[in-house]
């Protein structure tokens, strides 16, 4: 059995009125018909043309879902200094007395999703930024996420250190199948800086989230997805963002490692003058696949796009970037810019780069580029030239390659953590060549 | 110093160079001078140990040794140093930290001690001077967004730091203003001494209004046609290289 027919199997039989079914339970109902009539996304679909979620469906997984085992045997998290630090892993408890301390530290409300159904911000949010009926995956995260926080900061709260969730996938011995959830605000003149990571783990799993977030008029935010994977993972994120008048949002996703790793992220700049700044950085080798879906919607006159993915592949690996810029009608001095550059380090990795701009309105400045290459043999040369061994001198071009997007990055603490994970990345394909 | 011996050279099945002899000693100021397309960049470029030359025949000895067996790398840390006619930006690596390494593998190569990053500073802050640099300089990726002057006041400035035993300098007066190209021609004049030897090629004979060369040679076709000294330079720029082109079909007709 596939894993397809065993998730269509397994919510068919789940119990209407076990707990987590009775919260969010309209959603819960309607996301479940709509999977069961779909099943899961094939290649004949635009937006999974080129990702291969094959080695995905071939695994049988269990499901998290309402089950009540223990959670040891972590991988061990990604260690970030000075931040406040939560955890969303399979079965474990949200603790209160946790939430409470968050609240006390950070100034921040925060609950956990399934019991802040009657949240004002959750009924209006819920499902707004990210629709349950997107796709299939987002479907499956609302028929069955059953973890999850709702996070609220306050207006004009600038909440003193990033705030970290370290997110786990796997248990010991088994293979699982995760939907977890996020719903996330940050009021008026706010600022914050969310971080998601999520470790390496040798065993296989299935981890399909769901965040969401609502930017008010003049925050400011930074957020950053750091996926560590291993070669048995299959990650999926969905990530939206709406952005209100003259917000900020500097957004990077790093992924090294994963056998299925798809990322989508949607920003919508609504309010005037909104800007975002989109970095991406993907690191793969072995049969790695990972896959960055974006699509910024310019909704409104005067806002700023930037988005620069990078990626670096060795092996087999495979990589996919799929970037749609829409600039609307009413969205006139638009500025919008997407480049997509790819390092392939050995002839049998693969890059499908797809870079586009759709645009409705007269005044505007957007460009778009991307490129695919091997390692310039003229600037390999220049660096030998000057005493330094070929090894090194191809491990100063790729470093220097994707220095352009850690250097981007504003916090110092995930900064080095980018760095090492580059260094480590190329110690191991660079020695592999040689 | 360097003997090169009846250097011939293809590159993409094309001869550039047809028998270059040329023998430089220390202390040695040699001009190379010739139109475009004559081979100049081609016998930089094969001294230097760039791929994609296949040496057709003949031999080039530096100190004794079989230079053309040599890897680039190994070439630079036994005193060789080419200024690029185009230097190559590096996007994402700093200038300070490419010459650091530049120095270090050098340095260690030779069984010297690596410079630590302070040691690296204050011998690094004395070169900038000299070739009219400030610290800032240091922090931006190896010639990236750099102007045509600044590109080669790098070179210079690369060259006053690894302290290479022969230079062979590609091209270094081009796109320079006439400041800049008294800058780089005093950072040559100052570099000189009786056991470096400089392999300069030019176009035109600009620069050498700054430099005391010792030799002047045209290459034309592939191969030294003429030699002589300071004054063959003058003429040349005088006559221009259709006259040396009739002098050497005069010669060959003998």
């Amino acid at each position: 059995m596939n894993a397809v027919q065993k998730t269509i199997d397994f919510i068919q039989e789940i119990s209407a009125d076990s707990p987590i079914m009775s919260t969010f339970a309209d959603h819960r109902k309607a996301s479940r018909r709509l999977l069961i009539r779909h099943g899961f996304p094939t290649h004949k679909d635009e937006a999974w043309r080129f990702t291969n979620i094959q080695p995905l469906i071939n695994q049988e997984y269990d499901f998290s879902f309402g089950n009540e085992a223990g959670s040891e045997h972590m991988p061990a998290p990604v260690v970030l200094e000075n931040v406040h630090h939560l955890s969303l892993h399979p079965h474990g408890k949200i603790d209160q007395t946790s939430l409470s301390e968050f609240t006390r530290l950070t100034g921040c409300f925060i609950q956990d999703i399934l019991g802040a159904e009657q949240n004002e911000q959750v009924k209006t949010l819920f499902s707004t930024i990210i629709r349950d009926s997107e796709n299939s995956f987002t479907a499956l995260n609302a028929t069955l996420f059953d973890r999850g926080y709702v996070i609220v900061v306050p207006d004009n709260i600038h909440v003193d250190k990033p705030i970290h969730i370290q997110i786990d996938h796997t248990l010991e011995d088994r293979t699982l199948n995760t939907n977890s959830r996020l719903l996330m605000v940050l009021g008026k003149n706010a600022q914050c800086t969310l971080i998601l990571s999520s470790s390496k783990a040798e065993g296989s799993s299935f981890s399909n989230m769901v965040t969401e977030i609502q930017l008010e008029d003049n925050c400011r935010m930074d957020y950053y997805l750091l996926q560590f994977s291993g070669q048995h993972a299959h990650h999926m994120t969905h990530t939206g963002v709406f952005m209100k008048k003259n917000a900020r949002l500097a957004a990077h996703h790093f992924s090294t490692g994963g056998r299925t790793i798809r990322n989508d992220l949607t920003v919508n700049l609504f309010g005037q003058g909104a800007g975002c700044s989109l970095r991406g950085l993907i690191l793969g080798k072995n049969t790695d696949q990972i896959d960055n879906h974006t699509l910024i919607n310019h909704l409104s006159p005067n806002c700023v796009s930037t988005e620069v993915f990078k990626g670096i592949l060795a092996d087999r690996s495979h990589g996919i970037f799929n970037g749609l810029v829409t600039v609307f009608p009413e969205a006139q001095l638009t500025s919008a810019t997407q480049k997509n550059h790819t390092l392939l380090l050995s002839r049998d990795a693969m890059m499908n780069s797809n870079p586009q701009l759709q645009i409705n309105a007269d005044n505007v400045k957007c460009s778009h580029g991307s490129s695919t290459g091997e390692l310039d043999e003229d600037a390999e040369f220049y660096i030998r030239s000057r005493g330094i061994n070929e090894e090194m001198a191809k491990f100063m071009l790729i470093q220097g390659f994707a220095r352009e997007i850690t250097n981007s990055v504003s916090n110092s603490s995930v900064k080095d953590v980018l760095q090492s994970a580059v260094d480590q990345y190329l110690n191991e394909v660079t020695k592999a060549k040689g | 110093m360097i003997i090169i011996t009846n250097l011939s050279a293809k590159i993409e099945g094309k001869t550039i160079l047809k028998g270059i002899n040329l023998s430089v000693k220390p202390g040695e100021l040699h001009v190379i001078m010739g139109p475009n397309g004559a081979g100049k960049s081609t016998l930089a470029n094969i001294l230097s140990g760039k791929p994609g030359y296949e040496v057709l025949e003949g031999s080039v000895r530096y100190q004794g040794k079989n230079l053309l067996s040599m890897p680039p790398e190994i070439r630079a840390c036994e005193g060789i140093f080419m200024s690029f006619q185009y230097p190559i930006a590096i996007p994402g690596v700093s200038n300070i930290y490419f010459l650091k390494a530049s120095v270090n593998a050098i340095r260690k190569y030779r069984g010297l001690p690596e410079l630590d990053a302070i040691d690296f500073m204050k011998m690094i802050r004395e070169k900038l001077a000299e070739v009219n640099l400030d610290d800032s300089f240091m922090k931006r990726p190896v010639n990236e967004g750099f102007s045509g002057g600044e590109k080669k006041r790098n070179e210079i400035l690369q060259m006053i730091t690894i302290q290479p035993i022969l230079s062979i300098l590609d091209e270094t007066d081009s796109g320079l203003d006439i400041d800049a190209l008294r800058i780089v021609a005093d950072g040559i004049n100052n570099f000189r001494s009786p056991d470096r030897a400089f392999i300069l090629i030019t176009h035109y004979q600009r620069m050498l209004e700054y430099l005391e060369p010792d030799y002047i040679h045209i290459l034309l076709d592939g191969k030294i046609v003429m030699s002589g000294n300071k004054r063959l330079a003058l003429e040349l720029e005088a006559r221009g290289y259709q006259w040396v082109k009739d002098q050497n079909r005069q010669v060959a007709e003998v």
